[in-house]
Parts: structure tokens; C-alpha cells; sequence
């Protein structure tokens, strides 16, 4: 197994082809995030026309730079890119990642030429490559990142990923609602390092928890599905596989030059080493809450608690459709449920499952002794809750303190729909009360059906290692 | 057919059960709406002592109102509804409002008996009923609202609604995402003015040109369906049923009283009179959103155009997982797409079908030399937008989007963006701004790729089915 650890870790970079243009992309992308995030190694900019850029010296070629040189962000053009390989064995680099296109991605026989052409110099001169056409990697521990918005916290989600765009808006998503990462890679066309070493690395890392991957296609379909196996029997692991249709193929193909491969073939490997494959950004990252957050489940009875008779049903309606089961309590937990909200004092009140609690006029205690009431029930192994929010109004506060504080001395995972409709006022709202949520252990989802589908697949993840 | 158009516009409305307290949620929903969306009728609170609500004169009864009274919403508990019922029938009101909850939804013998006695006195004193366990009637046009966050802007999407709750989210979330209301009736429980009914109503509404539902169950299941066959037959008829699964309908039973039926009886009348079935609010509002704003469209093949090669597979396989088409360009469309993004501009543009124009979408005119392009190519059914907001791009984004709208104008080809953005506060501001003003401009918008071509895939076979 390669020990691809030192690619996470060097010492000094150097960003070929950065220009003094802050809004330029590589200087966007890749020296701004290094002095925004304050990487603590030696950082040189290399373009032969000016001599500082953003207040750092700048060196007309690496073999001026002064000292030694580990790792190379290439963002020059593709024809030039062999010169610099040249350069770089001479001045015992040890990898380059290169963010440039034009390669073996545009289909054509001059691209793949000059791919392989690098390839052979980089073998030669023990050089790694990272790419090309490819954003490199961000490790919030290493304080590297392609983009100066990402968190600087690390977390344990390592992600690998064939496309830049789709690993920036993924870390975006994830960022909002509350996923940090511990490494995320974008290895594009995958010419020297590819999926299957990225996946053999997260495998072994500590920091990793739970391994995302977005997947175009495979260089070494062999080793991949080893290296696969064998993460999977490690870690949980959830695959985006893009690429399934006649069109998307073809789009992959001209993406990162990569051969998607048969659909069912992924799909059916995927489903027999327990990979949970998903289908959009939206359900890795509900996915990933639900790693982070809740414990593995012991069933699929769901217990639902929340505000509102129609929000009920269409809650009740996505959990069964997904293949939840939503069992009605027995006769002794809702007679206690009516001993906590007698009818007479809150009408509108239903102590069935679900239990719709909106007639309980917001009171956190009632609310908080219903919610032990539920979990304490063992003919369950999950609990839902809902509600809708409108503007910050103190008591749904304060039923969300409730909340958080009775979850504390639960044993069961308990996640939460958050229905908003996005508005100004009241998003920023929403987003508070979701990373209360978050920062109690409660798995938060916007939709009912992307909650319901989540949990299922969750479950099912458990259910397939027993 | 009954014409419920009277419903619409009271010239006075009692709120009975109006609170003293200014906080009160019967105030907020019933008093409150109605004076911030300036309804022009005479609105009396009523209230045992008070002699002031909110700065209205307050009545103890409705027997005391001097003037006639149209339009009743009752607020009290259902114990004391009979009585009110009787004094509606003597004063000559026309419709009263059930917001009480504690009939027939309890599933209890008295809340059944109490609902079937309201009922009966309101037959004989030719009073209409709505509800009871409802939240009533939006209507902006006639200054009727029960959340004064709803939009005061009208529009052309009715919605009948069992839920009252389920009426404010898809209310409110088709607000935020540009879709406009005609008129919005939450009738819970249904013991008198029924969907079929409604459904009837909104089908002869000339301002409704697109109908929305959310139903639990039906009191009348042949009139309603005969009233859906007239409905569809007229209009887009979109319905998400609730109780669709058995813990489900045991919910509907528990929440209006509803018997929900067998969902696969429900699924294959739906089918069968096409009606569009969707299974949350979200779809709803993502296939109002297209019927409201696009014309029929002719088939299922689309043009895709955005940034970002990752972003253009994953649309890609949305778009084939709903069997949309996705036509390669042939080489003359191809051409005239390079010379709109030359390969020098950025290496990393793909000028195939999804086009991907990487960094150069940021280019003043590349979208509308794009669209205009694209209107006259007629292999193309549908124009579909994908673009990631980023931080700190505000003034730039804004400004392509605005060139977009700007063309849109002249185009009778239909537009529809996926905006991608990462739902945090700081970004959702401005995808919002941005949502609204192409909705405004006839440009429908979508968070993510899957309900994008999750609902235009049902918008097409919509079509399809009407040429069949």
C-alpha cells in the first residue's frame, strides 16, 4: 500500500502561472485560500513577468526558487506543461498537481499525447501527479484549500472526488449544514494518482471516518474494487456515480476523459460490498448528517413527533414510502402521552403516531416529556421530529432547547425536519435553530421525503452489516 | 353546479372568538391578515366584554352587530358552535368558518354528533359552512389572507387544501419561489362545502388557470370524481393525496376525520384523468412553477447550458433518469457555439450537449447570444440553465441573470434554471432575489438538478398525454 500521506503535508508550494490579478483563478483559487487559511510552509509564486504577487516574492522559474520545492500547483497552459515537469524532476519535487486542461478530457490525439508524455517524466523523475484538470486538495489540518470560503475546521469526512466543481459545491453544502471535512481531494483526469489510491489512503487515515466519493470512472478497475473492499469493510462509504445514461457517458467522457462504465454493473457492486451509492450532492450530504450525527439504528420503527395534522401525514406517508415502518403505540404509551396533554386542556392534539403536538401551544415541558415519553417506548428505533418555522418567535426556542436538552439523556437517534420557506426572514432563523440541531447531535433535513429517504438508507447500511 | 363565487367576497366579516389579548393566535390569523391586506368589507371582533379589538369596535355577540353580516369566522370551542350556528341563521349570514377544531376528527362520538348537528342547523338556516378544523380562505385580490406573510400579489394557481397547515407551507414556499395565488381554501373537516365542490368552483374561476390540491380523503367520492374529470378536462389539475400508506391514512383519519381510501385506487384515477400526482409539497410547488409561467411544450428534448463539468454530467443524468433527451449538437450548432466561447477564451469550455462554459458564463452577452441562438434551433424543446452561485460573486451574477431575463423577453421558448447555492444564509439572499426575479420574468428556478428534471419530465407528459 502507497503511503500517500506526505501529499497532505508539505513543507512549501509553489504556484506556477499565478498572475497579480487577485481575481484571477489561480490566484483566487490557490494563493489566496493558503494566506487566507495561514499555511504555514513556504508559499512562491512563480511567473517570470513580476517579481511579488499579493505581497509574497515571486520567481520567474522553480529553479530559482532558493530552496527545495515538495509539491507544484501547475496553472499554465498545456503545452508548456512538459517544460515544467522537466523542471520539476530537476528540482526534486515531489508532487504536482495540475490544475490546467486540455488533456486527455478533450477527446482529441493531441491531449492524450501530451498526458501521457508527463506521465513518463513524472515516472522517471519519481514525481506524483494530482490531475490535470483537477482543484488538488483541501486539508483544513494542513491549512490547504482550493477555495478561501471553505471552513477551516477539520472534520472526519474524506472525500475524493473526479470533479473540482462538484467537490467545491459539495463542501459548500456540507459547510451549511454543519459537515466538516478531514481531506478532500479532486484528482480529475487521474494521469499518475487515481481513485484507487485515494480510496487505499482513506482507508488507513485516521482522521477519516466516514469516505464520500464522486466517481466518474475507473483507471484500474481491479485495484479500485479492491481498494473499495476493503475501505468498505473500514468505514462507511457513500458513491456518487456520474455518468449512468447514454448522454451523461458521453458527457463524463468529455469531463475527465473517463469511461463510465455499465450503470448496473457500479450499482450492483456498489449494493454488494454495503457502498450506499446516491444519486445527487443533496442526498450525499443528508447522508453524511446522518453519519455524523446519529447512532446506528436498531430497526426501522420510527417514532414521529411534531407540529401540525397535514405535516404529520405527508411525514407518516414519505417514512412508509421509504420503507420505514410508522407503528401505531400501544394502548399504555398513549394513554401516558394523553396523561401528559389531556385532550380537554390541548385540543387538537393527536397522541397516536405521530403524535402532532401543535396544540400544545408551543410549552417545552409538555413537549420535552412527550419526546422521553416516545423514545422510552422500545417498539421503536428512531425518532422524527418536525415543525415549521416562521420567524423567530422565542417559544419555538424555546421547545428547541427543550429539544436539544431531552436528547441529551436519549439513547435513540433523533433527527429533525425543518420546514422554512427560505426567506430572508426567516432563514437566518431556520439556520440558527438547524445548528443548535446539529451541535446537539440531531440530524437536521429540509424536506420530509429527503429526511425519510436518508434515515431508510441509513438504516439499511446497518441492517446489511449485521 | 354551485357557485361559491360569493364565498370569495364578504362585505363584512365577523371574527368570532377575536381575543382581548393582542398576541392572541386567533388575532394573528383571522383579525390581523385582514387589516394588514387592507380588506375593504366591515370587520366586527367579537368578544363577551371587550369593547375594543386592535382598534376595531368589538361585539359581544353577533346578534349586536348593527349591520348585516356576510362572512363568519369562529374562533371558540366547539361546545358553544351550536349555538353560534343558530344565531348565524337568524342574522342572515352567509358562510361561517370553522377554525374549532373537536368534530368528527377526534374520531369520537361526540365530536361526530356535535359536527352532524352544526351541519343540520346550517342547512335549514341556508348557511354555508367551511370547515370545521380549517384555516379558511386566501384570496388577495379580495383582501382575504389568514397569514399576514402571505403575498399580496395575485396569480393564477388555486389551491384547495384539507391541511390548513399544509395551505400556509405550500402558500409560503410558493410565495418565496414566485408562484401566485388566485385563491387558497383550507376546508379541514368538509361537513358542508366539500372538495368536489371546491374543485368545481376553481374549474369555472377564470382566474384560476392551473389547480392545486392537497386531499385527504373525499366526502362525496362521486361527485368529486366526476368534478375531477371536469377539472382536468379544463386545466392542469395537480394533487398530492395524503394517506397514501396505511400508517398514513390512520394519520388523515386522526387530522380531519378523512377515509383516506386505497392508495392504488386513488393512483389509477389519478392516472386515468390525468391528474398529476406528486408525493410532497415541494413537487407541488416545482410543477405550479413550470405550469404557471411555461406554454405547452412539443416534446422532451432539451439544451443544457452552464458551468462546471462535474455540475454537467450529474444535470446529465437527472435529466436521462427522467427520460428527457439530450440531443447531441450537430456540427453547424456547434460552430456557432464556438464562436460565441472561442476555445481561447477558456480551455476548459465543452461545446457539446450539455455545454459547459466553465469560466466564460461570467462574459457579458454569452447567454444572450446563447439564447438566441438556441430559440432558432427548433431540435430543441427546452432551454435548461445551470449555474453555482459563489461568495462574493453578487454583482456579477446578478448581472448575467439580468442579461438572461432581458432576453427571455423575446423568446417563446421555454427557460429553466437550476441555481445551486448552498442554502446558508449569507448566499440564500441573493438566490432568492435571483429566483424571484426570473420566476417574475418567466423563467422558472430549482435548487437541484433531480426536481428540476423530476418536474419538467412530468410538465412534458402532461403534454404528451393531451396529444394522445
Amino acid at each position: 500500500m502507497p503511503d500517500l500521506e506526505y501529499v497532505f503535508h508539505p513543507r512549501s508550494i509553489v504556484i506556477v502561472g499565478v498572475s497579480r490579478d487577485p481575481s484571477s483563478y489561480a490566484t483566487s483559487s490557490f494563493l489566496k485560500p493558503l494566506i487566507q487559511f495561514g499555511y504555514e510552509g513556504k508559499t512562491y509564486p512563480v511567473n517570470p513577468k513580476v517579481s511579488e504577487i499579493l505581497g509574497i516574492k515571486a520567481y520567474p522559474s522553480i529553479l530559482d526558487i532558493p530552496s527545495p520545492v515538495e509539491y507544484v500547483i501547475c496553472c499554465i497552459r498545456a503545452e508548456l506543461t512538459p517544460k515544467l515537469m522537466r523542471e520539476c524532476v530537476t528540482k526534486g519535487v515531489k508532487v504536482i498537481q495540475l490544475f490546467t486542461s486540455g488533456f486527455s478530457e478533450t477527446g482529441q490525439e493531441k491531449g492524450i499525447r501530451l498526458e501521457r508524455e508527463i506521465v513518463e517524466i513524472a515516472r522517471h523523475g519519481g514525481i506524483r501527479v494530482i490531475g490535470p484538470n483537477c482543484m488538488g486538495i483541501y486539508c483544513p489540518s494542513s491549512r490547504i484549500s482550493f477555495d478561501a470560503s471553505f471552513p477551516k475546521e477539520s472534520g472526519s469526512v474524506g472525500f475524493l472526488c473526479q470533479s473540482g466543481g462538484n467537490s467545491i459545491e459539495l463542501v459548500q453544502l456540507g459547510d451549511a449544514r454543519g459537515i466538516r471535512f478531514s481531506k478532500v481531494v479532486s484528482f480529475g483526469n487521474a494521469c499518475d494518482l487515481n481513485e484507487a489510491d485515494f480510496m487505499e489512503y482513506f482507508a488507513h487515515d485516521p482522521q477519516t471516518k466516514v469516505i464520500v466519493g464522486y466517481l466518474e470512472g475507473t483507471k484500474e478497475g481491479e485495484r479500485f474494487i479492491n481498494a473499495l473492499r476493503e475501505a468498505a469493510s473500514a468505514k462507511p462509504i457513500v458513491m456518487l456515480k456520474g455518468g449512468a445514461g447514454e448522454a451523461g457517458i458521453e458527457a463524463v467522457a468529455s469531463h475527465t476523459g473517463a469511461l463510465a462504465g455499465n450503470n448496473a454493473v457500479w450499482g450492483s457492486l456498489f449494493r454488494q460490498l454495503g457502498i450506499i451509492q446516491v444519486y445527487d450532492l443533496e442526498e450525499l450530504v443528508d447522508l453524511l448528517l446522518l453519519f455524523q450525527h446519529s447512532k446506528p439504528a436498531g430497526g426501522r420503527r420510527v417514532g414521529l413527533v411534531g407540529t401540525g395534522g397535514g405535516r404529520s401525514v405527508l411525514a407518516t406517508d414519505s417514512c412508509e414510502r421509504e420503507g420505514l415502518a410508522v407503528p401505531p403505540f400501544p394502548e399504555a404509551v398513549w394513554r401516558k402521552l394523553r396523561e401528559i396533554a389531556p385532550e380537554e386542556v390541548y385540543p387538537g392534539t393527536s397522541v397516536r403516531n405521530p403524535v402532532d403536538s401543535a396544540g400544545l401551544d408551543w410549552n417545552p415541558d409538555i413537549f420535552s416529556q412527550i419526546l422521553k415519553t416516545v423514545a422510552d417506548y422500545d417498539g421503536l428505533d428512531f425518532i422524527l421530529t418536525y415543525t415549521r418555522v416562521t420567524f423567530g418567535t422565542e417559544r419555538v426556542a424555546k421547545v428547541i432547547d427543550s429539544l436539544t436538552e431531552t436528547k441529551k439523556n436519549l439513547s435513540k437517534p433523533v433527527a429533525m425536519v425543518i420546514r422554512h420557506s427560505e426567506e430572508p426572514k426567516t432563514v437566518g432563523y431556520a439556520f440558527e435553530i438547524q445548528n443548535r440541531c446539529h451541535q446537539a447531535g440531531i440530524a437536521t433535513f429540509p424536506s420530509f421525503s429527503r429526511a425519510a429517504r436518508a434515515i431508510s438508507r441509513f438504516i439499511q447500511y446497518h441492517e446489511r452489516r449485521q | 353546479m354551485s357557485d361559491l363565487e360569493f364565498i370569495f367576497h364578504p362585505s363584512s366579516i365577523a371574527v368570532v372568538g377575536a381575543s382581548s389579548n393582542p398576541l392572541g393566535a386567533v388575532n394573528r390569523f383571522f383579525l390581523y391578515p385582514l387589516l394588514q391586506f387592507g380588506y375593504e368589507g366591515k370587520l366586527y371582533p367579537i368578544h363577551p366584554t371587550a369593547s375594543e379589538i386592535s382598534g376595531l369596535k368589538a361585539y359581544p355577540s353577533i346578534m349586536d352587530v348593527p349591520g348585516p353580516v356576510d362572512h363568519v369566522t369562529c374562533a371558540i370551542r366547539a361546545a358553544l358552535t351550536p349555538q353560534l350556528m343558530r344565531e348565524c341563521a337568524a342574522k342572515g349570514v352567509k358562510l361561517i368558518q370553522l377554525y374549532t377544531a373537536g368534530f368528527s376528527e377526534t374520531g369520537e362520538e361526540k365530536g361526530i354528533r356535535l359536527e352532524k348537528e352544526i351541519a343540520e342547523i346550517a342547512r335549514r338556516g341556508n348557511v354555508r359552512v367551511l370547515g370545521p378544523n380549517c384555516m379558511g380562505i386566501y384570496c388577495p385580490r379580495s383582501g382575504l389572507a389568514y397569514e399576514d406573510f402571505f403575498s399580496k400579489e395575485s396569480g393564477n394557481v388555486g389551491l384547495l387544501a384539507q391541511s390548513g397547515g399544509n395551505s400556509i407551507e405550500a402558500a409560503q414556499f410558493g410565495n418565496a419561489r414566485g408562484v401566485y395565488f388566485s385563491k387558497v381554501v383550507s376546508y379541514g373537516n368538509a361537513c358542508d362545502i366539500n372538495e368536489a365542490e371546491l374543485l368545481e368552483y376553481f374549474t369555472h374561476d377564470p382566474q384560476t388557470k392551473t389547480i392545486t390540491g392537497y386531499i385527504e380523503g373525499t366526502r362525496d367520492g362521486r361527485r368529486f370524481i366526476k368534478a375531477l374529470r371536469k377539472a382536468t378536462e379544463a386545466k392542469p389539475v395537480i394533487m398530492l393525496k395524503g394517506g397514501t400508506t396505511e400508517a398514513g391514512a390512520k394519520a388523515a383519519a386522526s387530522h380531519t376525520g378523512a377515509l383516506a381510501g386505497s392508495n392504488i385506487i386513488w393512483e389509477s384515477l389519478f392516472r386515468q384523468l390525468r391528474v398529476i400526482q406528486v408525493y410532497d409539497l415541494e413537487e407541488l410547488i416545482d410543477l405550479a412553477l413550470l405550469f404557471q409561467h411555461s406554454k405547452p411544450v412539443r416534446g422532451r428534448k432539451l439544451g443544457i447550458f452552464g458551468s462546471g463539468g462535474g455540475a454537467s454530467v450529474l444535470i446529465t443524468d437527472s435529466c436521462e433518469k427522467e427520460r428527457l433527451i439530450i440531443p447531441p449538437f450537430p456540427e453547424e450548432i456547434r460552430g456557432k457555439l464556438r464562436e460565441i466561447v472561442p476555445q481561447e477564451l477558456d480551455p476548459g469550455t465543452i461545446v457539446r450537449n450539455p455545454v459547459d462554459f466553465s469560466t466564460t458564463w461570467l462574459r457579458p452577452g454569452v447567454f444572450p447570444s446563447l439564447l438566441e441562438t438556441m430559440a432558432k434551433y427548433d431540435r430543441i424543446d427546452f432551454i435548461l440553465i445551470y449555474l453555482a452561485l459563489f461568495p462574493g460573486g453578487d454583482e456579477i451574477e446578478t448581472r448575467v441573470i439580468d442579461s438572461i431575463i432581458e432576453t427571455k423577453r423575446n423568446l417563446s421558448k421555454p427557460i429553466v434554471m437550476v441555481l445551486r447555492y448552498n442554502h446558508a444564509p449569507q448566499v440564500g439572499k441573493l438566490a432568492l432575489d435571483l429566483q424571484k426575479r426570473c420566476a417574475d420574468g418567466g423563467i422558472p428556478v430549482f435548487s437541484s438538478f433531480s426536481r428540476a428534471s423530476q418536474a419538467i419530465n412530468r410538465f412534458v407528459r402532461y403534454y404528451e398525454g393531451s396529444q394522445s
